[in-house]
């Protein structure tokens, strides 16, 4: 325990000096922040017309796309601006910088996601928090609903940074991994933002399961509406489950690994 | 007393398979990047690890770090099993590779030393001991208050050595530490290293292509070629014997149209160019010198140390 | 001359072109994630439809291929013109690309569709292999006159997509992150080009921006299988000249400006 502790504390020392780099260039950090909040406007405006022209379906309506923006907003953003570095993994992996993950003192799993902070997902918590806003006045939420929301964001956030961890780690694999393990994550990110009332039977199961889309974004939302709170202990099995995953690949795939630089071919 | 290995490597090898055609068909062949190398490093020894591009050394380097998994031999480094205990491994050594940075790129110098402090677990008061140390022996004061983007790549290398150093390793591998720095530069950091190397006991296991860091700097040397050890002797030795002819080059007020004398060898006269090269085991440089400004009217004159390549070819050449 | 000049562009892209090959994996990640959108939204699409009475004359068919049309045309990625432009000039890179005897953005035009043509194949064919067993085919008449109209539609889109992706990387001479304009573009492309929603859905004050903004005339080849896709055309035309007209000659401008700064400042 006391060393899972002494880890952490090394972790988000390492997390911190990241963060103090990026708010050292504050003009850069402040455009690519609100810069994101308006970028991420440009969703809720399609998915608003789209029910507009619907109308609701399968118990969905415009309040609930609002919500799954907001919660997508704040879990995205929050797992990319405190352990961004899983998506760098393949970049680190071919350019050698991940060496310095081996040569350094503290565990593999943490160092890997601190070492990289995204600042413009500062601008996707932001944009989650208007969103959320929006949503409580549009539900006209009460004090439980707004308890209950707070309590799935830390195991979605969860399973965001072990999925793309273990999408990450094709670069151990692969060559120039950088598109293929982006792609892998456009799997869990694009889905999350569509409404999941749109999912049914084969593809709802796909998108818990599998690819976790609807875990990040839709159930949250269907957990207030149905008021089925006992799914908030699916959403933190799930968070287990994938980190243990994570976590476990991880360590076996590390042992795989044959160090070179970009220069160098990997041979 | 005998002294302890800092490292020990026995029948060390790391073949790479890579995938090729052949007549359309995949296929896959062995490189042999490191084949059976054998060798002690004694602490506080400073060892030169050289050799071409391709010869293994980065590869061995990394396989000493723990970063690469032999495909066969063993090694241990400060007393740890690199592929079986690199978590406690990576506590005890500090690394510099010279076209990689461990600095925080917009930060101060000082906050990549507060990383570094609390990565290697040092107390406060020990490490600021150390770093005060550290920056005054590396002259790193005069700018650890700086974001390292706005430093020269003197400064920075100097503050990427000092950051290797600062949680007292038993041994430091240096990967090409001096590469792009000027001829100051470069004699500053070596200073240095050699001041550290004896005040205290610092094992430095150097590669470097620049012949000077060998010369200046490590006791002994290995070289390596096709992963495999062809020299490993005391540097004083390795240059009596290979690192001796030196080039000349002079620049002259007047062409010259001839030129001879026994002491020189690969004599080439372009105009008012003149190069040779000259054996300084059979003949002293500076009586050459003396020699040419009487007979000459010199403008400029450049004395280069051979290249560490045709210190290998000669090496080859002599084996 | 105009042929010489023909020759020295298409040298660029065949070379584009065959190093785009080694690339493998970046190739098949590209199109994998815009297959799996179009995938995806079918399904969500098809849900939807069976679910909700659409009072509109956009099938499922036509609102699905739609929307594979603006995926297929945007795996091309002319918004990595932005990247490379943002590089070239931060690194100094482009000092090497101008001392070739070729227009700076002609070159990187170019160089990108040859890098990424191939990625553009391959969603082609897996949307005529997939949405027509799974939702079939819109109802079209494939005359001599659509499919020219097809062919000057997407190609006049991919150069005001182009040049408008060029444009915003031109400000990294101006500005230390020009990426929040970027995002502006890229959202403004997604929002009017029909990406999640197809236009038809849109009301009428946002059908003028779709028609007559350069986001949308970039991406009008969404448009292609609306039932009044022909009456449009010669409008349709008519936008995307007028827009790659004014986009030339803004860029010659700033590029001018720009150009002027470059050699000022020793690149």
């Amino acid at each position: 325990m006391r060393n899972l502790l002494k880890e952490l504390d090394k972790a988000f020392f390492i997390w911190k000096i990241n963060f103090r780099s990026e708010l050292a260039m504050r003009k850069s950090f402040l455009l690519l922040t609100f810069g994101m909040i308006i970028n991420d406007l440009a969703f809720p405006i399609v998915w608003i017309f789209f029910f507009l022209n619907f109308g609701s379906f399968n118990g969905w309506e415009v309040a609930d796309v609002i919500g799954l923006q907001a919660m997508a907003g704040l879990t995205i953003g929050l797992s990319f601006f405190t352990a961004g570095g899983a998506t760098k993994l393949p970049q680190q992996i071919d350019s050698g910088y991940f060496d310095n993950h081996l040569l350094t003192p503290g565990n593999l799993y943490l160092k890997i996601f601190v070492s990289h902070i995204r600042t413009s997902a500062l601008g996707d918590v932001f944009y989650g928090l208007i969103m959320t806003v929006i949503y409580f006045i549009l539900i006209q939420a009460n004090p439980l609903q707004i308890f209950i929301w707070i309590l799935p964001i830390i195991p979605a956030v969860m399973i965001i940074n072990n999925f793309i961890l273990i999408t990450g780690l094709v670069g151990f694999f692969i060559n120039d991994a950088t598109y293929l393990a982006g792609s892998l994550q456009d799997t869990l990110i694009g889905p999350s933002l569509y409404p999941s009332g749109a999912y049914s039977g084969a593809l709802r199961f796909f998108f818990i399961f599998i690819i976790p889309a609807i875990a990040i974004g839709g159930l949250p939302v269907e957990i207030i509406k149905n008021n089925s709170y006992y799914m908030i202990f699916g959403i933190w099995l799930l968070a287990v489950i994938w980190t243990v995953l994570a976590y476990t690949l991880l360590n076996a795939v590390v042992k795989k690994y044959e160090s070179a630089n970009l220069l160098a071919n990997r041979v | 007393m005998e002294m302890q290995s800092a490292v020990r490597v026995r029948g060390l090898s790391k073949i790479f398979t890579v995938p090729v055609k052949k007549g359309g068909n995949p296929a896959a062949s062995q490189i042999v990047a490191v084949d059976n190398i054998s060798f002690d490093v004694k602490e506080g020894e400073v060892l030169g690890f050289i050799g071409p591009n391709g010869a293994g050394k980065s590869t061995t380097i990394k396989m000493l770090t723990g970063i690469l998994i032999p495909s066969s031999g063993s090694i241990k480094v400060a007393g740890y099993d690199s592929q079986t205990e690199r978590g406690k491994l990576v506590m005890h050594i500090g690394t510099v590779f010279g076209q990689r940075s461990q600095l925080v790129y917009n930060l101060p110098v000082t906050d990549s030393f507060d990383l570094f402090a609390k990565l290697y677990e040092l107390e406060s008061k020990k490490y600021q001991a150390r770093r005060d140390y550290l920056f005054e022996a590396f002259g790193i004061n005069e700018y650890f208050n700086q974001p390292v983007r706005k430093l020269s790549l003197g400064q920075r290398m100097r503050a990427e050595v000092a950051l290797a150093l600062l949680h007292e390793p038993k041994i430091v591998f240096l990967d090409e530490p001096t590469i792009g720095l000027d001829i100051v530069a470069k004699q500053a950091l070596r200073d240095t290293l050699l001041k550290l190397n004896k005040e205290q006991g610092t094992t430095i296991f150097l590669t470097s292509h620049d012949i000077g860091d060998i010369e200046m700097l490590t006791q002994r040397t290995i070289v390596v070629n096709h992963g495999q050890i062809v020299v490993d002797e005391d540097t004083l030795k390795l240059k009596n014997r290979y690192m001796q002819v030196k080039s000349v080059h002079l620049s002259l007020k007047e062409k010259v149209k001839e030129f001879a004398d026994k002491r020189f060898m690969d004599i080439r006269i372009n105009g008012k160019e003149l190069n040779f090269k000259v054996d300084t085991k059979k003949h002293a440089i500076n009586e050459i010198i003396k020699d040419l400004l009487n007979s000459y009217q010199v403008e400029d004159i450049d004395i280069t140390n051979p290249e560490l390549e045709d210190v290998i070819r000669e090496i080859y050449q002599t084996k | 001359m105009i042929s010489a000049v023909f020759k020295k562009y298409f040298a660029v892209f065949s070379i584009a072109f065959k190093a785009s090959i080694y690339f493998r994996n970046r190739i098949l990640a590209q199109a994998l994630v815009q297959i799996f959108r179009i995938t995806i939204l079918m399904l969500v699409y098809s849900f939807v439809y069976s679910q909700v009475n659409v009072n509109s004359d956009v099938t499922l068919q036509v609102a699905v291929w739609s929307i594979a049309a603006y995926f297929c045309v945007l795996s091309i990625r002319f918004k990595n013109l932005f990247n490379d432009i943002n590089f070239d000039i931060k690194s100094g890179n482009i000092e090497v690309i101008l001392s070739r005897p070729l227009n700076y953005l002609g070159y990187r035009i170019v160089n990108q569709l040859g890098s990424d043509i191939n990625s553009f194949f391959l969603p082609v064919l897996a949307s005529f292999i997939i949405l027509p067993i799974a939702i079939g085919f819109p109802e079209l008449t494939l005359t001599l006159p659509y499919l020219l109209g097809v062919l000057f539609i997407v190609i006049l889109g991919l150069l005001v997509g182009a040049l408008l992706y060029s444009l915003v990387g031109l400000a990294a001479f101006w500005l230390e992150d020009a990426t929040p304009v970027y995002w502006i573009i890229d959202k403004g492309v997604l929002l009017l080009g029909g990406s999640y929603l197809p236009i038809a859905f849109y009301p009428e004050f946002m059908k003028l921006l779709v028609y007559y903004s350069p986001f949308g005339a970039s991406m009008f080849v969404s448009h292609i299988f609306y039932s009044d896709f022909m009456t449009r055309l010669p409008l349709l035309i008519l936008v995307q000249l007028v827009w790659i007209i004014i986009l030339v000659i803004v860029i010659n401008i700033v590029y001018r400006k720009a150009y002027k700064q470059l050699t000022v400042n020793g690149g």
